[in-house]
């Protein structure tokens, strides 16, 4: 499937996912009174719960994929193969507020720093005055919070035994910067750094479980999926050239894990 | 409790409906400007990258040459990779910026001699002809003096044209004039033959051509193709 294809597809599939969960709250949330007493059922917890969380995703950057493989033809006649920069994991570090908007149905909203690292080097040998001398290139690509990825949205939970699980859709802001280093080695290694800054916009699918502890602190595992996208751009845009774009697309689709506590 | 619900429902619905709008927008993967360097470009096209890559190294540097190096073009004065020179009287060096599809690598040496005085600055270059005028000038002219005088000018398919901020015409080795006095793009015609083992590239004839007017400076052609430094050591 062509990356645009797919993700034109994840954008609808998360937009159906989140307007049933929206239509799901609004007619639950009318149709319940609100529970007299706190705590009688497992899925309840305070009127607002608080939450760390440490994890990672994978970032599938996926309309950088295009560029990076027309960057990669560019430099395939030099004899340089820079692939595989499109594709990374990221360290994930958040924080999120839940309001219980009644016995089911809560409001959430969180915070996360992220940075995700990709990188493609290649080396070869260079003509030179009739002998070869090598050359090696290394493009890394960094993509990160800037300075903190928000996300807001409303969930389900369910009691399933002893566990509080729970369904989260969420519409997320997401300010991101783009740090590209390419460093270029030709006898005498040269460095240079650009970095790119930008805004977007996605949306979020979550599912959490949610280990009960006597402390009323639960322990959280949540695994969500991701589809958006953010334009950034370059903030030195002298250097802008076919292989240093002026702007770029990011896609951030994919799929990530939390751990965490909830103080309930 | 009903506040609360229908808060959040009232804040969750325009949200959804800001999202789903933003991201059906379709937008191109990545864009460059117009004011980007566009590949294969001119060597005056590349110039504000090198600078710009130049003022990091030292805020006081001025341009010494544009071209030579891995500025290696085709008929029509563009390249892929482009090279300048520049000297900083503050750090007593040079510094020199290839730019590799736009990317640069740098090195740098110490020239604690003054450099020689310039009689054409770079900046602003856009009173400057570009290497894509006077390269197809050069192949144009040459094409004409073949017309006269066959196999006069050798038909090659590569070129190099550099542009130095002292003068260069005439030359005194050719022309016998033993100070040159007017700065010139030279344009060399690009050989490919065998040294050391392997193919590097010769100059086999080389066009003057003046950097502001365009007039048709002169023509040196070696009695054997000449050695064009590549990658570096283009004075």
């Amino acid at each position: 499937m062509k990356p645009n294809l797919r993700r034109q597809v994840a954008r609808e599939a998360a937009g159906i996912l989140l307007a049933a969960a929206l239509v799901l709250a609004a007619r639950d949330s009318f149709a319940q009174e609100p529970a007299p007493d706190e705590f009688q059922d497992s899925r309840r917890f305070r009127r607002v719960a608080f939450a760390v969380t440490a994890g990672f995703g994978t970032w599938a950057l996926s309309s950088l994929e295009s560029f990076h493989e027309d960057r990669a033809d560019f430099y395939a006649p030099y004899g340089l193969e820079l692939h595989d920069a499109d594709f990374g994991a990221s360290a994930i570090y958040g924080t999120d507020f839940q309001v219980r908007i009644n016995d089911d149905w809560y409001a959430h909203a969180a915070a996360e720093w992220f940075r995700n690292h990709t990188d493609a080097r290649s080396r070869t040998t260079l003509a030179y005055l009739g002998g070869r001398r090598p050359v090696s290139m290394s493009i890394e690509t960094q993509v990160s919070s800037h300075p903190l990825l928000f996300s807001a949205g409303v969930g389900r939970a369910f009691a399933v035994s002893s566990f509080r699980v729970g369904v989260t859709a969420s519409g997320i802001l997401a300010p991101v910067r783009l740090e590209e280093t390419y460093a270029l080695r030709l006898d005498t290694e040269s460095k240079m750094e650009q970095d790119a800054n930008g805004f977007g916009m996605g949306m979020e699918l979550a599912g959490s479980i949610e280990m009960y502890t006597d402390a009323k602190m639960n322990v959280l595992l949540e695994i969500y999926g991701r589809a958006g996208s953010a334009g950034v751009n370059l903030e030195n845009p002298v250097f802008g050239s076919t292989n240093i774009p002026e702007e770029r697309d990011i896609d951030f689709t994919g799929l990530g894990m939390r751990l965490g506590f909830r103080w309930i | 409790m009903d506040l609360m619900r229908t808060l959040a429902l009232r804040t969750a619905l325009p949200l959804l409906a800001v999202t789903v709008a933003a991201l059906g927008c379709s937008s191109d993967d990545y864009t460059v400007g117009d004011d980007s360097l566009v590949l294969p470009g001119s060597l005056l096209d590349a110039y504000p990258v090198a600078l710009a890559r130049a003022r990091e190294w030292s805020n006081d540097v001025f341009v010494q040459s544009a071209g030579g190096g891995f500025s290696v073009m085709d008929e029509h004065g563009v390249g892929i990779d482009h090279s300048y020179q520049f000297h900083s009287r503050r750090q007593l060096k040079n510094l020199t910026v290839h730019l590799l599809g736009g990317i640069p690598w740098t090195q740098e040496e110490s020239d604690p001699i003054p450099p020689p005085p310039i009689f054409v600055n770079f900046v602003p270059y856009v009173q400057l002809l570009d290497s894509d005028d006077v390269v197809p000038q050069a192949v144009e002219e040459a094409a004409r003096i073949n017309a006269v005088h066959p196999d006069s000018i050798p038909a090659v398919t590569q070129y190099a044209a550099r542009l130095l901020s002292i003068a260069v015409w005439p030359e005194a080795e050719y022309v016998g004039d033993p100070t040159p006095d007017t700065q010139a793009w030279r344009v060399d015609f690009l050989l490919q033959q065998l040294f050391g083992g392997g193919t590097t590239y010769f100059s086999a004839a080389r066009a003057y051509i003046h950097p502001v007017t365009g007039e048709m400076l002169g023509w040196v052609v070696p009695a054997q193709p000449e050695l064009y430094p590549f990658p570096d050591g283009f004075y």
